[in-house]
C-alpha cells in the first residue's frame, strides 16, 4: 500500500509539474503581450519596454518560467495586478466557502442519485426506471446556472422561503447546492444504475440469496460493495467538473468563495490571479484525484496488492 | 443509393427506443432553426420594440420581449446558430486534435503512449469551465475565441476513448496483416485502424456536442463568451437575469432552448450507442 501511495504522489508531482508549463504559458497568449494589455493601445514602444523590464518579461522564457515556479514552490503566487495584496492568501481565505458549497453539493448530488440509481437498476425498465432515466439525463442536460436562477425566483423572489445570496446563514448553502449537484446526481444516477446491473448478473448473488440472505443485504451489502468502484471513479473525475461549476454558481448566488473572486478578478484580467487561481484549483483536483485512488485502493483489494 | 442490411438493422435498432427518437426529432427541430432562421423568425432578432419591453407572451409574442423589447422567440432562433455551429466547431477540433494523439498513444504504446496521456492528465487536472474562462479572459471575447478556448479544454475525451480503442485494436490479424505487407504508419492508423474506431467516436462526437454547448452559454452569461450584440442563449440569460422576478418568461425559455438542445444530442447520443456499439450498452 505504501509503494502504491508513493507511486501516485510521483505521478501527480509529474502532472503537476506540466500543469504549471500549462499555466506560465497562459501569459503567452494574451494578444500583444501583458505590457499592452496593461497600457493599453496607445502605449509607446519605450513604455511597453519599461514594463516589459520591470516585470521581468525581457528575460529568455526559461528564467522566467523557472523564476516563476521556484516562487510558486515556495507559496508564492505573486501580487494582484488590481490592488498589489499577495494572491495565495486571498485565495485561500475564500477557499472553506467554496469546499463547504462543494461538499454540499456532492450530498445533494449523493442524496438524489444513490437512492434511485439503486431502485432504477433493481426495478429495471419499470415505470420508475424509465423516469429516474429521463430525470438523470435532464439533470445533465440543464446549464447550473439556469437551474440557480429558476430556484431564486421560486424559492427566494416568490415564495420567500430561502435567501437568494450570500453565506450569511446555514440555508444560504441549500439552493446553491442543489443547482450545482443536479447535473452531478444525473451522472451519478446513470453509473450506479448502468454499475449495479453490471453486477446484479454475477453468480455470487445467486449464493448469497440461496443463502437466505435478504434482498436489502444482497443489494446494500453484496452488490453495492463491487458496484461502488466506477462509481467512485466517476466521482473523481466529476469533482473537477463541479469545482469549476463553482464558478458560476457562486456568481449567481454571491457566494463568497474563490470562484466568485476570481469570476471578477477575470473580468478586469489579472493574469497573476487568474494564474495562481488555475493552479489552485489543479492542485486540488490532482489531491481530489489521489484521494480517489487511495479510497479505489482500499474498496479493491487487488489493486493495493498490485 | 443502397442501404445494406447491417445499416438497416443498426437504424432499426437506433429508432426502436423512443427515447432516441425524441431526441432525433429535438436535434431535427435545432438543425431547422440554425438552417431556416431567416424564414421561421418572426422578427428581426436585433429589434428593439420599447414600447413593448417586458412584454409577457401573447399573440404577437409569442414567448414574449426581453428588456430592450426584442422578440425572445426571434433571438432563440437566431441563438441556435451560435449553439449549433460552436458544438459542431469544438467536436471537429477536439476531434481532429484528440484522436490523432490518441490513435498515436495506442498504436506506438511505451513512452508515446505514457507522454501523451500524461499530456492528456495535465489538462484534465484543469476544472473545464475555469480553465476555459482563463483563455477567455486573456483572449477577449468573441466566437473564434471560445472555439479555440473550448477545443483547448475539450480534446481529452477523444483522446482517452480513441487510445484505449486503439490499444485493444493494435494487436489484431488486420493490422499486422497491413504491416507485413509493408503499409506506412499514417496508413495503418487512419486507413486501417481508424475505420474500426468510427462507432465509438461518432457516438463521442455526438454527445460531444452537449458539453460545448453548455459552456457556451456560461461563458456568455458571465459575459467573457460571445459578444452582447450576438444573440446567443446564454447571454439572453445575462441580460434578463436582474429582472426575472417581473419577466419570468425572459429567463425561462432562453434556458429551455439550451436544455432541450442538450437533452436532444444526449439522449440521440445514448440510443447511438446502444445501436452502435452494444457492448458499451449500460
Amino acid at each position: 500500500m505504501a509503494r502504491y501511495i508513493l507511486r501516485r504522489l510521483i505521478q501527480s508531482i509529474g502532472v503537476l509539474l506540466g500543469v504549471t508549463i500549462l499555466v506560465f504559458s497562459l501569459v503567452q497568449l494574451i494578444p500583444g503581450g501583458p505590457a499592452l494589455m496593461i497600457l493599453g493601445e496607445d502605449a509607446t514602444a519605450e513604455q511597453i519596454a519599461m514594463v516589459n523590464h520591470n516585470l521581468g518579461l525581457d528575460r529568455p522564457l526559461h528564467v522566467q518560467y523557472l523564476d516563476w515556479l521556484s516562487k510558486v514552490c515556495r507559496g508564492d503566487f505573486g501580487k494582484s495586478f488590481q490592488d498589489s495584496r499577495p494572491i495565495l492568501p486571498d485565495l485561500l481565505s475564500r477557499m472553506p466557502a467554496t469546499l463547504e458549497l462543494l461538499a454540499a453539493a456532492m450530498f445533494i448530488a449523493l442524496l438524489i442519485a444513490v437512492p434511485i440509481g439503486i431502485a432504477s437498476a433493481v426495478k429495471r425498465n419499470s415505470l420508475l426506471d424509465n423516469v429516474g432515466r429521463v430525470f438523470a439525463l435532464l439533470g445533465v442536460s440543464m446549464p447550473s446556472f439556469w437551474i440557480g436562477l429558476l430556484l431564486i425566483l421560486v424559492f427566494a423572489k416568490d415564495l420567500r422561503w430561502l435567501p437568494s445570496a450570500g453565506r450569511e446563514s446555514w440555508t444560504g448553502v441549500i439552493m446553491p447546492a442543489i443547482a450545482l449537484g443536479f447535473a452531478m446526481a444525473g451522472i451519478l444516477m446513470r453509473m450506479i444504475r448502468s454499475s449495479l446491473l453490471e453486477v446484479l448478473r454475477e453468480d455470487y448473488l445467486k449464493t448469497a440469496r440461496a443463502k437466505g440472505l435478504s434482498e436489502r443485504i444482497v443489494i446494500l451489502k453484496h452488490a453495492m460493495r463491487n458496484a461502488i468502484l466506477p462509481v467512485i471513479t466517476t466521482i473523481a473525475l466529476q469533482v473537477g467538473n463541479l469545482l469549476g461549476g463553482t464558478v458560476v454558481i457562486e456568481t449567481v448566488f454571491a457566494w463568497p468563495g474563490i470562484g466568485r473572486f476570481c469570476y471578477m478578478r477575470m473580468l478586469q484580467r489579472d493574469i497573476p490571479t487568474i494564474m495562481g487561481n488555475l493552479l489552485l484549483y489543479a492542485v486540488l483536483v490532482c489531491i481530489l484525484n489521489i484521494i480517489t485512488d487511495l479510497l479505489y485502493a482500499l474498496f479493491d483489494p487487488r489493486i493495493r496488492y498490485s | 443509393m443502397i442501404i445494406d442490411d447491417n445499416t438497416k438493422r443498426t437504424m432499426r435498432r437506433l429508432f426502436r427506443n423512443p427515447l432516441t427518437l425524441i431526441g432525433f426529432i429535438l436535434i431535427l427541430a435545432n438543425l431547422g432553426m440554425v438552417l431556416f432562421a431567416p424564414l421561421i423568425a418572426p422578427y428581426n432578432p436585433e429589434e428593439m420594440h420599447l414600447p413593448d419591453r417586458h412584454t409577457a407572451p401573447c399573440a404577437k409574442y409569442l414567448l414574449g420581449t426581453d428588456f430592450y423589447g426584442r422578440d425572445i422567440l426571434s433571438r432563440i432562433i437566431y441563438g441556435s446558430r451560435i449553439s449549433f455551429t460552436l458544438g459542431l466547431s469544438v467536436v471537429a477540433g477536439g476531434l481532429l486534435f484528440g484522436t490523432t494523439l490518441g490513435l498515436s498513444a495506442g498504436y506506438f504504446g511505451g513512452r508515446t503512449d505514457s507522454f501523451l496521456m500524461r499530456l492528456t492528465d495535465v489538462f484534465l487536472a484543469f476544472p473545464q469551465l475555469v480553465f476555459a474562462m482563463a483563455i477567455m479572459s486573456v483572449r477577449g471575447q468573441g466566437f473564434g475565441n471560445v472555439v479555440f478556448a473550448l477545443t483547448v479544454t475539450g480534446w481529452t475525451a477523444f483522446a482517452r476513448l480513441v487510445r484505449a480503442e486503439a490499444l485493444s485494436l493494435r494487436g489484431r490479424e488486420f493490422v499486422q496483416a497491413a504491416q507485413s505487407l509493408g503499409a506506412g504508419t499514417p496508413r495503418i492508423l487512419f486507413r486501417h485502424l481508424l475505420p474500426n474506431l468510427m462507432a465509438p467516436i461518432i457516438v463521442q462526437a455526438t454527445m460531444g456536442m452537449a458539453t460545448p454547448i453548455l459552456t457556451e452559454a456560461a461563458l456568455t452569461f458571465l459575459g467573457i463568451g460571445m459578444p452582447p450584440n450576438i444573440p446567443s442563449w446564454g447571454g439572453m440569460l445575462s441580460v434578463d437575469r436582474d429582472f426575472m422576478e417581473t419577466a419570468w418568461w425572459s429567463i425561462t425559455f432562453p434556458g429551455l432552448a439550451i436544455a432541450m438542445t442538450v437533452l436532444g444530442f444526449n439522449l440521440f447520443g445514448d440510443g447511438l450507442r446502444d445501436a452502435l456499439d452494444p457492448k458499451l450498452k449500460s
